[in-house]
């Protein structure tokens, strides 16, 4: 049932809207039901924070597609919420348009402070309650990423098990950032809801079958939780950050960067990975190398680079699971 | 003066970006030293004004009495050129916002990169002040912003001669700010913000030019005598009244920033956008003094509308 959830009247003949799919037991009614609705566990999947990353909107679109002609399973409540950031979405804009503001950097949001931090508070006030959330982001335009949880240090021991569940490829566990505080995730997960970020391929474009292992992941680890009634499966076994090292590739020149190896490919150390060029001189600006062994998990999709901007990310060094893959 | 070429950043295909500052004075033994940075937003064009005319002043004084600097002035008008030459608020390649990095990271992203540029040249100094704008389309009246936190320093802010200190509460989006880290890093820190992301607003730009020389004066880092200012309100969350637009469409407000109100005035209109209609009139619950009004014409409903100092 398409519910809307926050609903903020614009300034010329249309209105702010965050909507959702809420998806329940055959045997509970939705509008009548409230005592029984608290009894079941609630699941939140959350994806359009950034107007430009519509990877979620398809993985959406095949769990709710899939979820109408499967309503026998479920076993809780599940709230799809496609487009938290409808108006950057329907816009190619990352941020809140019109203020320019990240929306996934003013959580918990403000009643009383602008548009976006009131987005935010309502946003939060309408997830809070979930037992889970997953929040699914696609990178960027200017890179492609292997599909991966991200998950703060401080709530590894909750969302660790969680995230075996979706049969993903990469599991980055990263230090307390202050900054990242201002997150839906972190802000959910500081209030009890398990909730883990999933990132994956590029922005502006869908990546069709991350999308379908997603999905299936995310079916598989509702089922690991009883919100579905379907049997669970033993899925891919991520590899863990922890057991190894991420490297960063910052462009050392500023120009034209130029692949010269694939995405996902496992890579040696001093192997090359591309090429900052100089579409005005004709010259080679900077050759770039993997500084180790490992896996390139992330690559830039976008070719103008200037000086710092971020290439590509290995994660590298002994992993034998990194040779399973 | 020195124009000083402070560091340079290479572009694929425009021209590099060169940040200048400006240095004043040999920094004698027993004065302070201070920077004072503006522009690193696209946006904060009021900011560039401000900072660029007391670059003027301290030079044209400076030539009519050479002793004018006791201490060390370093003023850096623009960082962020390439966005302020496009009409872009931040890093125009990938809309990162440059005060939001701060100490920065020499191997980190292109905005990282700038900000560690930057504060290894400003991180030492006794005392700094970022001249800002706010994130929200609001003009307010020119005021002293301190994060509320250890590194604070209110009497510094007093000498100002603003009218308001505001002290803001710590929020995760400030660890990366210019203000916050000079703090961290010992520097005693004020931001000075107003208006001015389309106008120049030129009696807010002054005002902020007078009471930049003020606090130079006051901490004698120049030589100059200053008209008194402001002994200022030292204002938090609670002391500020919000007032929102109950409901969306064709903003206009009917008072002015500075002014004295009271309860129950009328402070805007708000006209529905097809029919013209009034549909609703804001009036102001609580007397004080209008700090900031929201700036553009057309406004979400539940946006802020207005700011109040209240009076007590």
């Amino acid at each position: 049932m398409i519910i809307q959830s926050l609903n903020i009247e614009l300034p010329v003949s249309e209105n702010f809207r965050v909507q959702k799919n809420r998806f329940v037991p055959q045997s509970v009614s939705i509008n009548n039901d409230e005592v029984e609705l608290k009894k079941l566990k609630r699941i939140s999947i959350v994806s359009g924070t950034h107007g430009d990353e519509l990877e979620g909107q398809y993985v959406c679109y095949l769990l709710t597609n899939w979820l109408e002609n499967n309503q026998d399973k479920i076993n809780g409540i599940i709230d799809i919420y496609p487009s938290l950031n409808s108006l950057g979405i329907d816009s190619i804009t990352r941020s809140i348009p019109f203020y320019n503001v990240d929306l996934n950097r003013i959580f918990p949001g403000n009643k009383n402070d602008f548009l976006p931090s009131q987005i935010a508070d309502g946003i939060i006030e309408e997830i809070s309650g979930s037992d889970y959330a997953v929040d699914i982001h696609s990178s960027n335009i200017f890179l492609r990423e292997l599909p991966q949880v991200r998950m703060s240090a401080e709530f590894k021991d909750k969302l660790l098990p969680l995230a075996k569940k979706l049969g993903i490829d990469f599991v980055w566990i990263h230090d307390a950032i202050t900054v990242l505080e201002a997150t839906f995730a972190h802000t959910m997960n500081s209030r009890g809801t398990k909730t883990l970020v999933v990132e994956m391929g590029v922005g502006m474009r869908i990546t069709p079958e991350y999308c379908f292992s997603l999905a299936d992941g995310l079916k598989n680890m509702m089922a690991d939780i009883g919100i579905l009634n379907i049997e669970t499966k033993k899925l891919k076994e991520p590899v863990i950050s922890e057991n190894g090292e991420v490297f960063y590739l910052n462009a050392g020149a500023s120009g034209l960067f130029v692949p010269t190896t694939s995405h996902y490919e496992i890579l040696k150390k001093g192997e090359k990975i591309g090429n900052i060029v100089s579409p005005l001189s004709g010259k080679i600006e900077e050759e770039v190398f993997s500084p180790s062994d490992g896996v390139l998990f992330t690559l830039r999709e976008y070719p103008i680079v200037y000086e710092g901007s971020l290439l590509a990310r290995i994660f590298g060094k002994n992993s034998s699971e990194i040779n399973n893959k | 003066m020195t124009k000083e070429l402070l560091f340079s950043f290479k572009s694929p295909s425009r021209d590099d970006l060169n940040v200048y500052g400006f240095r004043f004075g040999a920094g004698k033994i027993g004065y302070p030293k201070i920077a004072i940075i503006s522009g690193l937003n696209g946006e904060e064009i009021a900011g560039v004004f401000s900072a660029s005319q007391l670059v003027h002043f301290l030079q044209e004084r400076e030539t009519l009495n050479p002793d004018l600097i006791n201490g060390e002035i370093l003023i850096v008008p623009s960082v962020n050129h390439f966005a302020l030459n496009m009409g872009k608020r931040f890093w125009p390649l990938d809309n990162t916002d440059i005060n939001v990095m701060f100490p920065g990271y020499d191997k980190g992203e292109t905005t990282q990169r700038i900000a560690y540029k930057l504060f290894e040249v400003v991180k030492d100094f006794n005392y700094g002040i970022i001249i800002e704008d706010r994130k929200d389309k609001a003009d307010c009246m020119p005021y002293v912003k301190l994060i509320d936190s250890q590194y604070m320093d209110i009497e510094g802010a007093e000498s100002f001669g603003l009218r308001f200190i505001h002290t803001k509460k710590f929020e995760p989006v400030d660890s990366g700010s210019l203000l916050y880290n000079w703090g961290v890093w010992g520097t005693k820190a004020y931001s000075v913000v107003f208006s001015g992301k389309k106008h120049l607003f030129q009696a807010e730009s002054d005002l902020v030019l007078d009471s930049l020389i003020r606090f130079l004066s006051v901490h004698n880092i120049i030589n100059f005598k200053v008209f008194g200012g402001y002994k200022s309100d030292l204002i938090s969350q609670n002391r500020v009244e919000i007032i929102k637009s109950p409901k969306a469409g064709i903003f206009k407000p009917i008072v002015k920033n500075g002014v004295q109100i009271r309860e129950g005035d009328l402070i805007g209109i708000i006209y529905d956008s097809l029919s013209g209609e009034i549909k609703s009139q804001i009036h102001a619950r609580t007397d004080g003094i209008v700090s900031c009004i929201y700036s553009y014409p057309l406004i979400f409903q539940q946006t802020i509308a207005f700011r109040i100092v209240k009076f007590n």
